[in-house]
């Protein structure tokens, strides 16, 4: 019987993380819910523990908060932001905007999921810590001689003031550099001498947190909502104009090309 | 400026200005510039389209700019009523009627299916990487192929594999039932071939392997293939979630207490454990 695993598990549920003793606690991952966790730990705290079962300190917490005040920006030129605002213009909900922006934010190239393969980038690059001018021009070779490595040469902009920031708040909750953070600053003073390219917030926060020996997978989970209130925002501000007020486009505006006029042959 | 934002360039690039496409063709109307009085779909002019067309076929037209030949029109055809309903256990299904029952907002419904369906368990998240192994892949024969599995060469393709432990005869007899009309096609008689090879080593063709075929064939591009199977499924996904959406609460499953377990053995991994936290200490 090759289905008996599924057997095992149907009208039941094994959780790993806790539930609710209907009239008697909830639990979180070993945690009384009510008894232990409000008033006591930060909503952070919380946020990486469910998402990892990691109970870490709130200095770590906070630094994972202050992440996630640096992703939340209310420009809704920020592609995943002005998901958020033709939501609200539309009369789309808040939540089904917002949730929208989010969802827009799992992409392979920008926002959420590149943390996977940030960290897994510096995760390889802490092998090579003395060869590491032999592993960044390796790399490069292999984008075809562009700089465009993972955590590296952000979009839009040259440079990243949100890594002096973070870098200012780990100072002042008590971290210090790590192997991974080290060997980042690194690839990033080859980038820029090389091609004047400098770290994105990928990069450091894929460092720092290779630091705190958390996983790619462990990472990409906490951040899951990461970029949530940039994205309300920005539906929030156009849900009360005239609806269809952000970004109208006249008939005009968009550029045909395709299949010149023709007749459906019957 | 911030002092932190003073290093901050602007690389200056040029976005667009106007949006394109080839798809759609809009002509204004003559009172308001953001009216319109005629819609074209790849040149077709939408009126005729509904006096002549089925859905499936303007579909068709939207992906591949062409109306389907006869015998596309009925592949396609075929494919969008095969893969319409995921059925009631689907795990998307059920995230549909759970919504529904928890009085969702009704626009809400259906995009929480088709997130759900978006996985890789009976869904549509493998589609384009299967079409993409089809297309690479059919230049070989079959057996060439599974050798160069059991030799470790190529990994396991996507589109093939098992549901709940066993092969999905039912994909394959919808996948039959497609090749029935399409007896000129070799990519679909060589993933025929390749399912019975597949069959020897207790796996066979999914509903992901299933759509990614049919699409490939059809010469859909592998970017279109994920969505595409979501589009298909969502009249059947919709129709669960609204068909609960009037009852009450308690007919959501809930499972008791008694068959609530929890282990925190497996997957418990504080770095900071409960017994080392200040918890009184913690603001």
């Amino acid at each position: 019987m090759n289905y008996s695993y599924w057997d095992d598990q149907r009208g039941k549920i094994k959780s790993k993380k806790g539930g609710w003793r209907v009239g008697k606690k909830v639990e979180c991952h070993g945690l009384d819910l009510m008894e232990e966790v409000v008033g006591k730990l930060s909503y952070m705290q919380v946020v990486i523990l469910n998402a990892t079962g990691k109970l870490v300190s709130k200095e770590l917490a906070e630094w994972f908060e202050a992440v996630h005040i640096c992703l939340s920006w209310p420009d809704p030129r920020i592609w995943c932001n002005r998901i958020g605002a033709l939501g609200g213009a539309s009369g789309a909900s808040t939540v089904a905007s917002t949730c929208s922006g989010v969802m827009a934010a799992d992409s392979i190239s920008y926002g959420i999921r590149p943390i996977i393969q940030g960290m897994k980038f510096i995760l390889k690059a802490g092998e090579f810590d003395a060869d590491i001018e032999d592993f960044v021009a390796n790399e490069i070779k292999n984008k075809g001689g562009k700089p465009h490595l993972m955590g590296y040469a952000r979009p839009v902009a040259n440079g990243d003031e949100r890594i002096s920031v973070l870098e200012r708040l780990s100072k002042k909750l008590g971290f210090t550099r790590g192997r991974y953070l080290d060997t980042a600053f690194k690839i990033e003073s080859i980038l820029d001498r090389d091609f004047s390219e400098s770290m994105n917030l990928n990069g450091y926060v894929s460092a720092f947190l290779s630091d705190q020996c958390f996983t790619p997978k462990e990472s990409y989970r906490v951040f899951s909502v990461v970029l949530s209130s940039g994205v309300a925002a920005c539906s929030v501000d156009y849900s009360d104009r005239e609806k269809g007020s952000f970004a109208p486009l006249r008939v005009e505006d968009i550029a045909y090309s395709g299949s010149a006029k023709r007749e459906v042959i019957v | 400026m911030s002092s932190v934002s003073k290093n901050v360039r602007s690389r200056n690039e040029k976005f667009a200005t106007v949006l394109g496409t080839k798809i759609t063709e809009e002509i204004a109307s003559d009172h308001n510039p953001y009216l319109v009085k005629q819609v074209r779909y790849h040149g077709y002019d939408q009126t005729e389209l509904i006096d002549n067309c089925e859905v499936s076929d303007v579909v068709f037209l939207l992906f591949r700019g062409e109306l389907p030949n006869e015998n596309e029109r009925e592949i396609f055809r075929r494919l969008c009523v095969a893969l319409i309903n995921p059925g009631m256990r689907h795990p998307a299904t059920q995230a549909s009627i759970t919504a529904g029952v928890g009085k969702t907002i009704a626009v809400n419904v259906l995009p929480i299916a088709l997130s759900i369906y978006g996985g890789d368990f009976d869904g549509a998240a493998d589609v384009e990487e299967a079409m993409r192994s089809f297309r690479r892949l059919c230049r070989k024969t079959p057996q060439e192929i599974i050798a160069a599995i059991d030799r470790g060469e190529i990994e396991n393709i996507k589109g093939f594999g098992t549901l709940y432990g066993d092969v999905d005869q039912y994909s394959y007899d919808l996948f039959k039932n497609i090749l029935t009309v399409a007896n000129n096609s070799k990519l679909l008689k060589w993933v025929d071939e390749l399912n019975t090879l597949f069959n020897t080593k207790g796996q066979g063709i999914s509903k992901t392997g299933l759509c990614a075929a049919v699409l490939a064939e059809l010469g859909f591009q592998p970017r279109q293939g994920n969505g595409l199977m979501q589009l298909m499924a969502a009249p059947g996904l919709l129709a669960h979630g609204v068909e609960y959406a009037n009852k009450p609460l308690t007919s959501m499953l809930f499972e008791s207490d008694e068959n609530y377990e929890i282990n925190y053995d497996a997957g418990f991994d504080h770095s900071l454990q409960k017994d080392e936290l200040d918890l009184e200490g913690v603001a």
